[in-house]
């Protein structure tokens, strides 16, 4: 790159001005990937900086053929070439940016402070024109405010136009760190506007330019660039594993290695920052591997493992009660197992009883969950023909208004559940959450405690018995035996679903076996194995 | 001197269907890590869905540029025609914003943009709407309307494998209460207010399609319906059938999704599109 001694200028020469768009070029081009990182809605996926470079760099071409012309020529240029190659919307707000300038510049061979600061003035106004409703701590604030900068500048007698390009530069630069004060999501986020970081790479770079200096990656805080707790905290999903955190230093970090690796690897990965030091945060089940890859690229610091089990088991104990957002309306059910409870807060249960067919709740104790829950108006599943009697008690002891769904199993609870809008009103869920409880089968594999006689049928004690919608179908001293008798009584079509819940008893490869012969005996059927870690009943089976 | 219709390709239009009618198609670009591609044309579904089942990174989309919505409009413009163009909901894509800016740059022509508030098919359907009032001679005026109208009366639904698609790609907001879970759960989206949102979930891929089937029903008699799918013609086919009884002409337009409207769904997607006057009350 040739650079151009600084001296008073008379004009800014089509030349110089081609200069300076090749170094905003290449200063964007450096400075693309901290703008990407700044994204703040809702994930990674930032392309502003990128954006904005390669709407630059389509000028590129066009430029290369315009030596010795005029400035406004390479003006025009510079904004017909953008207008086409324009990608996403702060390309199509720089677009209009540059033929705003063009406008300012035109008829002009070269360019003096006040056709710079007209010039921008201009820009500013076709910019705020580029978006249906302009929003302030945006780049169109940077701009707005280097404009006016220049404005009173060139007003106040600067006829330098490299000052007057410096002066706006600076303000700028003061715009961009405001922009988390103008713009809320901004400052969740603790970062500053993308595509006004990018102006302002564009600024920098045309006056590394003109003072004869190289592009540089822009001086601005990493801090300001690193994702703050409360973007983590918003970005974070229950998940099981670690939520692990550092910073990488090293001289020369490939981030998009980084981040492509930690994508492949992990959930909900995070890396911001520069070639020299980047904050990374993701979650996994195996935090150690990753550290170790961090380890053979650079020094890690500031290393932060958290537990999301535990803290997922807090939850279960109703520790997180107090820190839950208060809502509306939410379910509380009646379940036990291990994974089957987990399914229920994956499904957003504000809260769960432990309890089912040996372990009957009392009032007392659901009436007290459904007061601590986070929901002002509760939806109760008793999920247990025995419990319901004490779920109407609890709704009649209540404060809050509690409603009862008389489900009579944790598969009925499960589907009733899924059918849930916490957005609508407890009397249209109710409706809705009703027709999906009475939509399926329920099944329960159990072995009998006792010698008895059930629906006039005797049953030995250690035989396993099927039951479906609560009547006896099958007992046998075979477990695959009754359960293909379930299965048979139920008669699903292809198109059902059966989902098989392995209990606490029943070992997972001894459950994939049997969820294997459920296909071969119900051809066309979906099959959906998953462990529910329930008690007493060797599998729960749902029908539907 | 004629009424020309513009969409863009997320409508996904087949191509028979936009030739049939008069519609041009702007396309969106591609990107896949440093390469782009033309949507629709340099990069085709088979293609698409395969690219992103390997992809390392998921692809990345962008409005056209100004200046290709320039492009198209100024040949149109002067031959003297008038310009209807029809695009994917401003809350969803910056398209809407480029055809915008073009439209400011030309000078003279009549260009009308409207904002269907909808997605994929969605927005197909809308602009089949328009079209087909102006291959019946329909005036400027009145295509209009009719373009107004579809934009209230056209729903869309869809059956996904995942939200994590939308999610990643930034395209939907608050996502009820699960994101994971041990169970199979499929979630069923609709576009309302311009806004992708989750509707329901349902256990299996069949229910998924009975549900949307129940849906149709509701709206019946319809106006104008379509399926669309990613890569499984057989099952969409299926679909069509089940939903010919419940529009007006018999007709059910099939529409695969192509690579921007893919980029956001993810593989594995079916869904419908509906044009009805009935609203029913639990949609």
């Amino acid at each position: 790159m040739t650079h151009r001694a600084q001296s008073t200028f008379p004009g800014l020469t089509g030349d110089d001005f081609r200069g300076m768009l090749v170094a905003a070029t290449a200063s964007l081009e450096l400075n693309a990937p901290i703008a990407n990182s700044l994204n703040v809605f809702p994930v990674p996926d930032g392309d502003t900086g990128t954006n904005m470079y390669l709407t630059l760099k389509s000028a590129q071409p066009a430029l290369d053929e315009l030596k010795d012309a005029t400035g406004d020529k390479v003006a025009q240029a510079v904004a017909y070439e953008t207008l086409m190659g324009a990608r996403g919307n702060s390309g199509v707000i720089m677009s209009q940016f540059f033929r705003g300038l063009a406008e300012g510049f035109k008829n002009r061979e070269s360019f003096s402070a006040e056709d710079v600061s007209r010039a921008f003035d201009q820009a500013s106004q076709a910019s705020y024109k580029a978006v249906g409703n302009p929003v302030e701590g945006t780049m169109l604030t940077v701009i707005r405010k280097a404009a006016e900068e220049a404005g009173q500048r060139t007003a106040s007698g600067e006829d330098n136009p490299v000052r007057v390009l410096s002066y706006a530069y600076e303000a700028a630069c003061q715009a961009l760190l405001e922009t988390p004060e103008l713009l809320l999501k901004l400052k969740e986020a603790g970062v500053v506007d993308a595509g006004g970081l990018g102006i302002v790479a564009i600024m920098d770079g045309m006056i590394c330019y003109l003072n004869g200096k190289d592009p540089k990656i822009l001086d601005i805080d990493v801090g300001q660039a690193a994702p703050s707790a409360a973007y983590l905290d918003a970005t974070e999903q229950e998940e099981f594993g670690y939520c692990t955190q550092f910073l990488l230093s090293d001289f020369a970090l490939d981030v998009a290695e980084i981040r492509g690796y930690l994508e492949e690897k992990a959930r909900s990965t995070v890396v911001v920052g520069m070639e020299d030091v980047i904050k990374v945060h993701f979650h996994t089940e195996e935090p150690e591997a990753i550290v170790a890859y961090a380890r053979s690229l650079g020094s890690v610091s500031q290393l932060k493992m958290e537990d999301m089990d535990r803290q997922h088991r807090g939850f279960l104990e109703g520790h997180r009660r107090d820190q839950q957002e208060e809502v509306p309306l939410g379910v509380v059910v009646v379940a036990s197992g291990s994974g089957i409870e987990q399914i229920f807060i994956d499904l957003g249960a504000v809260d769960i009883v432990r309890g089912g067919q040996t372990m009957n709740p009392s009032a007392k104790e659901l009436s007290d969950s459904a007061a601590h829950s986070a929901a002002a108006e509760v939806i109760l599943l008793p999920n247990n023909s025995n419990i319901v009697p004490a779920a109407r008690q609890a709704a009649s002891l209540s404060e809050k208004p509690v409603h009862v769904l008389p489900t009579t199993s944790v598969l009925q609870g499960v589907s009733a559940l899924l059918a849930f809008d916490p957005e609508a009103s407890a009397e249209s869920n109710l409706a809705s959450m009703r027709d999906a409880m009475s939509a399926l089968h329920s099944g329960e594999l159990t072995k009998a405690v006792r010698s008895t006689t059930i629906n006039g049928r005797s049953v030995r004690q250690g035989e396993v018995i099927a039951l479906l919608d609560g009547q006896l179908v099958a007992a046998s001293q075979d477990i695959e035996e009754a359960l293909q008798e379930m299965c048979r009584r139920a008669s699903p079509s292809p198109g059902n679903l059966i989902t098989l819940y392995w209990g606490d008893a029943t070992q997972e490869d001894q459950a994939r076996q049997v969820a294997e012969k459920v296909r071969e005996w119900c051809p066309g059927v979906e099959v959906d194995l998953v462990y529910g870690g329930q008690p007493h009943y060797n599998y729960l089976v749902s029908i539907e | 001197m004629a009424i020309r219709i513009v969409t863009d390709s997320t409508a996904d239009l087949p191509a028979e269907v936009a030739e049939q009618l008069g519609i041009t198609v702007v396309p969106l670009n591609v990107h896949f890590g440093e390469e782009t591609f033309l949507d629709g044309i340099a990069i085709l579904h088979d293609e698409f869905f395969q690219r992103l089942a390997a992809a390392r990174q998921l692809p990345t989309t962008s409005q056209p540029s100004p200046g290709r919505f320039l492009e198209t409009y100024r040949p149109l413009a002067e031959a003297g025609d008038q310009i209807v163009s029809i695009h994917i909901s401003e809350l969803l894509s910056g398209t809407l914003n480029s055809a915008r800016q073009a439209r400011e740059q030309m000078e003279g022509g009549s260009i009308e943009i409207i904002d269907s508030r909808q997605a994929a098919v969605g927005t197909g359907l809308v602009t089949m709407a328009a079209a087909k009032a102006a291959q019946q001679g329909a005036s400027y005026e009145d295509i209009l309307d009719e373009a107004n109208r579809a934009v209230e009366q056209v729903q869309l639904f869809g059956l996904l494998d995942t939200l994590e698609y939308l999610r990643k790609g930034g395209r939907i907001g608050k996502v009820r209460g699960f994101v994971g879970t041990l169970l199979k759960v499929r979630p069923i989206i609709t576009v309302r207010e311009g806004i992708v949102q989750s509707l329901t979930s349902v256990r299996s891929r069949s229910h998924g399609i009975q549900y949307m089937v129940t849906l149709a029903e509701e709206r019946a008699p319809l106006k104008q319906a379509a399926v669309m799918h990613s890569s499984t013609a057989e099952e969409a086919e299926e679909l069509a059938e089940r939903l010919r009884p419940f529009v007006a002409d018999g007709q059910v337009m099939e529409s695969r999704i192509g690579p921007v409207v893919g980029t956001y769904t993810g593989p594995g997607v079916i869904g419908i599109a509906l044009q009805s006057e009935k609203t029913p009350q639990s949609s």
